[in-house]
């Protein structure tokens, strides 16, 4: 479902009725939003839960004319979602990442398993089981913009919206980030390779 | 060629340059001509490549590139998409 309108005018059209240009618009931003808050949230369900109440949340104030276009639909997007996993955590009394074995879900129960060779699958699994357990270990303002940039899939300038600071503190923020990744490896002996 | 090798340094931009099919052919000494648009940036973020990120993290960045992200089933998509008509 590829449309060649950009975000400012889906949203326009959804609310001169054409319910569709919402579909649309979470055909689009879909992969980024399950990607940022995975990130944040290890227990599948939890994810799919705040996936839904973000693009609800986004269709409740579309709906009631909150969201003012200043062509940064996606960061806004972002910002909601990054408001329900901090109200979330807040309810549940526990700032940490919620740790949960069945995160990586039922591995062969899924599309890829049919497409790829297993023992890639498996070893990516692991390598990404690795890679977060690093990120974990980074600072807070270093670890968003990891995620944003490479499991979100956000330019600079993006991310510097999401997160209201300047792009050249974002990539300062990733620098360094990459650079404490790199310590953590060193320290923990970790070699990952793909 | 080695010209625009030793100007085009970053990866995302060599990348960038190499998956064109203009590319000169061996023996000629001239610099090809690249305009704006020759050069695909889609896959590229130029500012993070400006800042020399991916060069300097090479290792890093293509771990984490090649890794990539979790993207929602098709059942997850239809199920919000079922709720989102049922609010409308």
């Amino acid at each position: 479902m590829k449309s060649t309108f950009s975000d400012y005018e889906l949203i326009s059209r959804f609310i001169d009725g054409d319910q569709s240009s919402f579909e649309q618009l979470i055909y689009r931003h879909k992969n980024k939003v399950y990607a940022y808050i995975g990130m944040y949230v290890r227990d599948k369900a939890l994810v799919e839960d705040l996936f839904q109440d973000t693009f609800l949340k986004v269709l409740q104030s579309l709906q009631a004319g909150k969201y003012h276009d200043d062509g940064k639909f996606l960061s806004w997007v972002m910002r909601i979602a990054h408001n329900l996993i901090i109200d979330h955590f807040r309810r549940e009394k526990q700032l940490n990442v919620v740790s949960n074995d069945n995160y990586e879900g039922d591995l062969f129960n899924s599309k890829r398993f049919a497409d790829s060779n297993v023992e890639d699958i498996i070893v990516q699994q692991q390598i990404r089981k690795d890679l977060r357990r690093i990120i974990d270990q980074l600072p807070d303002d270093q670890k968003e913009v990891v995620i944003l940039r490479h499991f979100a899939d956000l330019s600079f300038k993006e991310i510097a919206d999401v997160t209201g600071v300047s792009i050249n503190t974002a990539l300062g923020r990733m620098r360094y980030a990459l650079i404490n990744m790199r310590r953590i490896m060193e320290e923990k002996n970790i070699c990952l390779t793909a | 060629m080695s010209n625009c090798l030793i100007v085009l340094r970053n990866k995302g931009t060599l990348q960038a340059f190499y998956n064109k099919t203009n590319i000169m052919p061996m023996g000629l000494t001239s610099t090809p001509f690249l305009s704006l648009s020759d050069i695909e940036t889609d896959e590229i973020d130029l500012v993070g490549d400006a800042f020399g990120l991916s060069s300097t993290f090479g290792e890093l960045t293509d771990l984490l590139d090649k890794i990539g992200s979790e993207v929602p089933d098709d059942s997850i998509t239809e199920r919000l998409l079922d709720k989102i008509r049922k609010t409308k």
